[in-house]
């Protein structure tokens, strides 16, 4: 069976034909599932580099970087048109219905990659002096876990009362993929002052916010 | 036809009186906690940790804290987490903390009428006296907000009310969360929040036909969640097979990321950012630990001190001892 699924595609490919994806997808779904899948493969192995896992890999790191810019933006979001939404695809609706939304979150992850990119030279501890103490990052404690003294910096765990009941957002919110839009601003944060896990997990939001709206299933 | 009529009548008798008893049914257990103090910052640490906030907030339409949430569809029908704010009106400002207690422990209405289990009340059985104090004063925090909720929209017969204590005599679950002291803090936090406040089971614990949990089959996925989204087995078995770790689990709590760099959408990246992303790292370590772990062998995993440290400053729930007394 597999083979012959295998045997079909290179036919398929060789008559010039749209290309098979083993899940069947073809045209511009084929294209973006190849587009969310290098992202993936970059987030895969840059989250144990991140964590201090594995050893810190500048010249890796800048390439995921640059991978998740050319898939991110613009480059996202011309392989979106607006068509009837094939089997294939785990595109909901509402990811055309609020095409202002999926378009920010695309442009965000465009600008957070780049900023990733300027935040890898730092490592994995935010360069000194800190930047503004209102800065969820800046306010990072270094782990004291054996083995990992100078590896990964924990986030704040000081969120006030108003903060834990959703009442006051939290002290980086206003830059990140959690808030609506018209609240964001991202312009204020100098990534180049940012531990490059900061500024990963804040790619890592973005996607958790565009996959929560726009992606069939989890 | 005479013949048919007298059964019928005495038919619709016995039915409207059992309807009467079963609407008269008490299934109140009384709590007096008075005026007990509590600490607004354990409280709140508390209600993100048990997704109260989460849930009664509208975050991705910019509601107001606490205010109500988003719609929940499921195959009984639409559920709406109501306002919870101090508003008395529309909210539970004019509640007593007993009447709260009751409602969180027991899922009972100050009315005496039971709640719905999209209400994971099921969940917070143990929650000690002083949780329900600190629960209390943090809600009394909220800026009231004088907004009604709309009402649930639910499909014959689940809209029937009283038929909820039958079903709570049939299929309501209890957390069950026995400290073990041969095992790490972490283990014993993370069986408090996993089986408690967090209600993992709550997605990953599949329903039956009348939306009770399966006690046979915690934790190990549920296909068929309110909005088509998925929840995957997160038996310690699956999740070790998986190559899940308590570093990388703990960082997929935090940030989304999972092991082969998906990232997580779905209720999940829900339960995430508005959950246990904002939870200390311990108590990510701590649910990792806990899950992670075989049953009969001891916790392996990450030193505990990051947990023991937050079990200390901002648990949100009492340690070992005042979860032996807790509870109603």
């Amino acid at each position: 069976m597999k083979r012959s699924i295998t045997i079909g595609a290179i036919i398929a490919s060789s008559l010039g034909a749209a290309a098979f994806a083993h899940s069947g997808a073809t045209g511009v779904v084929l294209e973006r599932m190849n587009g969310m899948s290098a992202m993936k493969k970059v987030m895969g192995e840059l989250a144990p580099m991140m964590r201090g896992e594995v050893p810190y890999d500048v010249a890796a790191a800048q390439k995921g970087a640059a991978t998740i810019m050319a898939h991110a933006g613009g480059g996202m979001v011309k392989l979106f048109p607006e068509e009837a939404i094939p089997a294939t695809s785990y595109a909901v609706p509402a990811l055309w219905e609020r095409w202002d939304d999926f378009s920010d979150l695309a442009d965000l992850l465009e600008s957070q990659a780049f900023g990733l990119a300027m935040a890898i030279p730092n490592g994995l501890t935010a360069p000194q002096p800190p930047s503004a103490p209102h800065d969820m990052e800046a306010m990072n404690n270094m782990s004291d876990m054996v083995g990992m003294t100078d590896a990964v910096a924990q986030p704040t765990q000081d969120l006030t009362v108003a903060q834990l009941m959703g009442v006051e957002p939290t002290a980086d919110a206003h830059t990140n993929a959690t808030v609506l839009p018209e609240e964001r601003e991202s312009s204020s944060l100098d990534y180049t002052m940012m531990a490059a896990p900061a500024a990963f997990e804040r790619v890592s939001q973005t996607c958790a916010a565009c996959h929560s709206q726009f992606r069939r299933g989890s | 036809m005479r013949s048919l009529v007298v059964p019928l009548i005495l038919g619709a008798i016995f039915a409207a009186a059992g309807i009467f008893i079963v609407a008269r049914w008490p299934i109140m257990e009384p709590v007096t906690l008075g005026m007990m103090e509590g600490d607004a910052k354990r409280g709140a640490y508390l209600a993100r940790s048990a997704g109260c906030v989460a849930c009664h907030t509208d975050v991705k339409m910019g509601g107001a804290a606490m205010a109500g949430g988003a719609p929940l569809d499921t195959p009984f029908g639409r559920f709406v987490p109501p306002n919870l704010t101090p508003d008395p009106v529309h909210g539970i400002g004019d509640w007593t903390l007993d009447q709260f207690a009751v409602a969180v422990r027991q899922g009972v209405r100050p009315d005496g009428k039971a709640y719905y289990p999209a209400f994971t009340y099921e969940f917070y059985n143990q929650f000690t006296d002083q949780d329900m104090a600190d629960l209390w004063t943090a809600f009394r925090t909220v800026p009231p907000v004088s907004v009604p909720t709309a009402q649930h929209d639910l499909n014959f017969p689940f809209n029937l009310r009283w038929g909820l204590k039958l079903w709570r005599a049939r299929y309501m679950t209890q957390s069950e969360t026995t400290p073990v002291m041969a095992q790490s803090d972490a283990w014993n936090r993370g069986q408090q929040l996993v089986n408690g406040a967090s209600h993992c089971g709550a997605c990953h614990t599949k329903r039956g036909l009348f939306g009770g949990l399966d006690a046979n089959a915690k934790l190990e996925g549920n296909t068929n969640l309110p909005g088509g989204s998925k929840a995957p087995s997160i038996s310690t078995e699956d999740l070790l097979s998986r190559g899940w770790t308590v570093a990388n689990m703990a960082y997929a709590l935090r940030t989304g990321i999972t092991l082969g760099g998906d990232v997580l959408g779905g209720s999940m990246a829900e339960a995430i950012a508005q959950g246990t992303g904002m939870l200390t790292e311990g108590d990510r370590e701590a649910i990792a630990t806990y899950l992670l772990t075989p049953s009969g062998q001891i916790s392996v995993g990450l030193p505990t001190n990051a947990a023991a440290s937050s079990m200390d400053s901002m648990a949100g729930m009492e340690g070992m001892a005042g979860m032996e007394s807790g509870g109603n």
